[in-house]
């Protein structure tokens, strides 16, 4: 099946150094696939020809998406087609090497992403993962997402052709941005959004509660948030207890009684200090660290 | 004039004489809400069964004031003027027994959601809350809560 798209002058029809496509391309693929790739193979050896056998490839590729799309699912197709942009940039671009290599390493791109693929499918356990990494960027966002997809998927690219047909999944991207896949829908989108909101809160609740820094996952550090709010309010009420028996007592301080009620700015000096004290003693201490320090530099408003 | 020797030590303590930081700030309101009611508490103290709970009452009312930018005081001073029985605290030791409940459970998204939960409980006006709402509204409500316990702290101090 000869795609329109491609360039006559650089494909040759017998090419001593052809390569059967099983070598290149162990696993079973659909026959428009096959032919775009044979005319990948088959093109001569240089530069120019290779960028654009690339490119014409790529191109073939895309003119069969529509094909794959039923066979395939539009989400691999579509990040065939990126990931191959990306191969084909950097085939273009490697300046010096074997037909041979480059072509494997184009092709092993095309096997990781199909490995990546099952791979996703089989291996998830979190599905709030799944979601974050599957993502489609397709829905309303066209080509100024297909960029970025491409940008963190030849992050992932690069790593696959430096260990050949690892089927190790670039796992580590934390952005919004839709990885390939799954939904095509603002609703994924949006929940994505939310997500990312959620982890940033519990991010900063993790500075706030001391400790809380070395902690991963997110049920652990919740617990901790419950512990640590369970025995402040424990220790308020503790104090409040004792402040009752205090209060209670025969003679409260003169201190106590000196001022005027409701009078913000008049209250005694001593007081005032007794808290100033404590609070740096704490922090000295260490029971109530940095985030105090960071309280009084201002940075309060950071969880407001 | 007494004011102004008030005003001329107070400089002694804070770092910028005129820019006081939140935690200043609500420290400052906390106290002064918080010793006026004591004192007042303290002038009329005919029921002596009623103390504790009344003094419990005032702490959390003078936090719930001291704290008002936030939205966790409006539903603690809505929870105070309800009942006399502020039920923030007291919940706390049945939620010891809850938490080690959750841990048991194999789903994960199940046992998270059921910390959320225990939070929205522990949070005053935490429930009506939606889960992005509800932990921003946990940073404060920590923070609040560590200096109370500061001003407490020195108040008994200062008293005893």
């Amino acid at each position: 099946m000869d795609p329109p798209l491609v360039n006559d002058s650089s494909f040759s029809p017998a090419n001593p150094s052809s390569y059967t496509l099983s070598e290149i391309w162990p696993f079973p693929i659909n026959d428009a696939v096959g032919s775009g790739l044979r005319l990948a193979v088959n093109s001569t050896p240089s530069d120019k020809d290779i960028s654009t056998a690339a490119a014409a490839a790529a191109a073939a590729e895309e003119s069969t998406v529509t094909d794959l799309t039923a066979g395939w699912g539009g989400r691999k197709a579509r990040a065939l087609n990126s990931e191959e942009d990306e191969s084909s940039k950097m085939v273009s671009l490697s300046s010096s090497g074997n037909e041979v290599v480059r072509f494997v390493r184009f092709c092993d791109d095309l096997n990781v992403i199909v490995r990546i693929d099952l791979v996703e499918s089989v291996t998830k356990k979190d599905s709030g993962d799944k979601k974050r990494k599957l993502c489609g960027s397709e829905s309303g966002n066209g080509d100024g997402s297909m960029k970025p997809e491409g940008e963190t998927s030849s992050g992932g690219g690069s790593k696959a052709t430096e260990q050949k047909n690892k089927p190790e999944p670039p796992k580590d991207y934390i952005h919004v941005r839709a990885r390939r896949g799954q939904a095509t829908d603002r609703h994924s989108l949006a929940e994505r959004a939310r997500r990312e909101k959620i982890s940033e809160k519990m991010t900063a609740l993790q500075d706030i509660i001391p400790g809380c820094n070395k902690i991963i996952g997110k049920a652990l550090v919740l617990d901790e948030i419950i512990n640590y709010i369970q025995s402040l309010q424990r220790q308020v009420e503790f104090l409040s207890m004792k402040l009752e028996v205090v209060n209670s007592g025969p003679s409260t301080g003169p201190t106590i009684g000196v001022f005027p009620t409701g009078d913000l700015g008049t209250l005694p000096i001593d007081l005032h200090r007794n808290i100033y004290e404590q609070q740096e003693a704490n922090e000295s201490r260490g029971s109530h660290p940095e985030w105090l320090h960071m309280q009084v530099d201002g940075s309060f408003n950071r969880t407001t | 004039m007494e004011r102004q020797i008030m005003n001329n030590k107070k400089r002694l303590f804070s770092v910028e004489p005129t820019e006081l930081s939140p935690s200043e700030v609500f420290t400052r309101k906390y106290t002064s809400h918080l010793v006026p009611a004591l004192k007042k508490l303290n002038m009329d103290k005919s029921p002596s069964p009623i103390n504790q709970l009344t003094v419990k009452h005032e702490v959390d009312k003078a936090l719930a004031l001291s704290a008002q930018e936030f939205a966790w005081s409006g539903f603690l001073l809505q929870k105070l003027s309800s009942s006399n029985n502020p039920t923030t605290t007291t919940s706390s030791s049945s939620n010891g027994t809850r938490i080690l409940e959750g841990s048991c459970k194999e789903d994960e998204d199940g046992e998270i959601e059921e910390k959320l939960s225990e939070l929205r409980k522990l949070l005053p006006g935490g429930e009506e809350m939606n889960v992005e709402e509800m932990l921003s509204e946990i940073g404060n409500y920590i923070k609040c809560l560590e200096l109370q316990t500061i001003a407490l702290k020195s108040i008994v101090q200062d008293t005893t």
